[in-house]
């Protein structure tokens, strides 16, 4: 996918899906924009962000720790989503755990 | 011993920790001391609140987030002798702008202020705190083979004592997750089959969601926030045991409730306390119909006014209403519009502020500001300035600059009002 393509993903879920009203207002959004000191977005929101990452976008998130640096900014985040592997490749695997 | 995020920290480790606290300078007669604490490192935070607890410290607890400037002003406001930043070896003494307190019986201390004056410094000593880990222990009446896996923030007494500290008293190994990642969380749950979640609502109900087919949930221990009837639903379709507990600075944990009935079931109070209802001229002239009124849990040492309304039972559980002042519930993390309200006062060209609940659908409450400026300021402005001086969770989400705050009958400014406009307009 384009990176613009993920970027408009992205705020759609953001408005749509988390409710929030900042990034309404100040799509479409900068790659500098913080998540959590520009559009507000704490531990418990992005806890929720990234399973809609995972349903919305159908992208396979690894079981592992990421990278809080992830969050810092919209552009971080993208550079994150872009390396994700599709979600329906992975569905043998996770079972298969 | 425990373990963070994928990380197990085994005795060994948690020990050679100590062997490195005690050659730090500022470490070194540590007895009786009160230092300040604000580490983001769950695995640095226990191995070292652990460490100051047996050398008999004090200790002020404070989220890892908290600007440095903040926890400065923080540390000595409550009399440390000095402050640990991020890092066990990041020490700042208390320059002498404020007075050093020792404390006879070392504490534990959080600050914690309401809608009238200044912010309070509650201590609870390390005896009280064994004693309600004691009889927590009893009321949760978990083995140790139960997998606690804290969702929740170690800087506060939710996840610290009851999730980290309770656990490792029973003999279970904790599982701290301090990784945003919800599919690690996930991963944590289907390696650990006979665990409990400990988390506030949000966060569990993101888990349930997730592990749906994934994984089975076992048991979900919720607190920090009353939990809405629509969580509670979506929990209970889970199939997992739901518990609940209920607490404040002041008390530590009140009540347990083993096995939810209702969203706002409280459960019963733990041994050491007994809670009513305090007493109003409005009783009921209806037989049966309880009217609710504010908590108030008295143990032998203390009688707490939680600033809940709830209602006790014939039973004697005890179950949620509403809270009763202007405190803001971010998540979990409690914000007094008094200290945000301070800050902002105290930027150039602010001439009036007031800080006031609002509510978003995810994380339960939103801070919001309304704000009269003399020059012509941005909300974004005001933003930075905050964050400067707050630790995010603090800083207003909605920011308003306007001519005038509106005003009651009285000339006073009503949070309350503020709030009610707002709910009717959305």
């Amino acid at each position: 996918m384009l990176r613009t393509e993920v970027k408009q993903k992205l705020e759609q879920l953001l408005i749509y899906r988390l409710e929030s009203e900042t990034v309404r207002k100040l799509q479409p959004l900068e790659e500098s924009i913080r998540l959590n000191e520009d559009l507000y977005l704490d531990s418990v929101m992005i806890l929720q962000m990234i399973v809609f990452i995972e349903e919305d976008m159908r992208l396979f998130v690894p079981e592992d720790e990421v990278d809080p640096s992830i969050f810092g900014t919209v552009g971080s985040l993208l550079d994150f989503i872009i390396k994700l592997e599709p979600l329906d490749l992975n569905v043998a695997g996770d079972l298969g755990r | 011993m425990l373990q963070v995020n994928r990380n197990k920290i085994s005795v060994a480790e948690h020990e050679r920790n100590w062997h490195a606290y005690l050659r730090l300078p500022h470490l070194q007669k540590p007895q009786g001391k009160r230092f300040a604490l604000c580490i983001s490192d769950a695995a640095q935070l226990i191995s070292l609140v652990l460490f100051l607890k047996e050398h008999g410290s004090s200790i002020l607890l404070m989220h890892g987030g908290m600007p440095l400037e903040a926890a400065l002003t923080t540390s000595e406001g409550a009399g440390c002798a000095g402050l640990i930043y991020q890092e066990p070896a990041t020490y700042f003494a208390n320059n002498g702008s404020a007075a050093v307190i020792t404390d006879n019986k070392a504490k534990i201390y959080q600050f914690s202020s309401g809608t009238t004056g200044h912010p309070k410094l509650i201590g609870r000593s390390w005896d009280i705190i064994q004693d309600e880990i004691a009889s927590y222990n009893e009321a949760i009446g978990l083995s140790a083979e139960v997998v606690p896996i804290v969702l929740t923030p170690v800087t506060h007494s939710y996840g610290l004592l009851c999730g980290v500290l309770a656990s490792l008293a029973r003999g279970a190994e904790p599982i701290v997750v301090t990784n945003a990642n919800p599919k690690l969380t996930l991963a944590l749950i289907r390696d650990f089959p006979d665990h409990i979640v400990y988390g506030v609502p949000a966060q569990l109900q993101t888990i349930a969601a997730l592990s749906h087919g994934q994984a089975k949930l076992n048991k979900l221990m919720s607190s920090g926030m009353p939990m809405s009837v629509r969580a509670f639903e979506q929990l209970g379709q889970t199939g997992s045991k739901l518990l609940q507990q209920y607490g404040c600075s002041e008390a530590g944990c009140i009540s347990l409730s083993t096995g939810m009935r209702s969203a706002h079931d409280l459960g019963l109070p733990l041994r050491k306390w007994k809670v009513s209802v305090a007493s109003t001229e409005g009783e009921s002239l209806m037989k049966g119909t309880r009217t609710p009124a504010e908590l108030v849990a008295e143990s032998a040492e203390l009688t707490v006014r939680t600033g809940d309304l709830g209602l006790v039972h014939a039973d004697g559980t005890l179950t949620y209403v509403s809270r009763l002042d202007d405190v803001i519930n971010v998540g979990g993390l409690k914000v007094y519009p008094l200290e945000v309200e301070a800050v902002i006062a105290a930027m150039p060209g602010i001439r009036e502020n007031v800080i006031y609940r609002g509510n978003h659908p995810i994380a339960g409450d939103k801070v919001r500001c309304m704000a009269v400026a003399e020059e012509k300021i941005q909300p974004e402005s005001v933003r930075e300035w905050c964050l400067k001086r707050l630790p995010a969770y603090k800083v207003p989400l909605e920011i308003t600059l306007v001519s005038e705050i509106p005003k009651g009958a009285t000339g006073k400014i009503s949070r309350r009002q503020l709030e009610l406009e707002e709910a009717v307009q959305c």
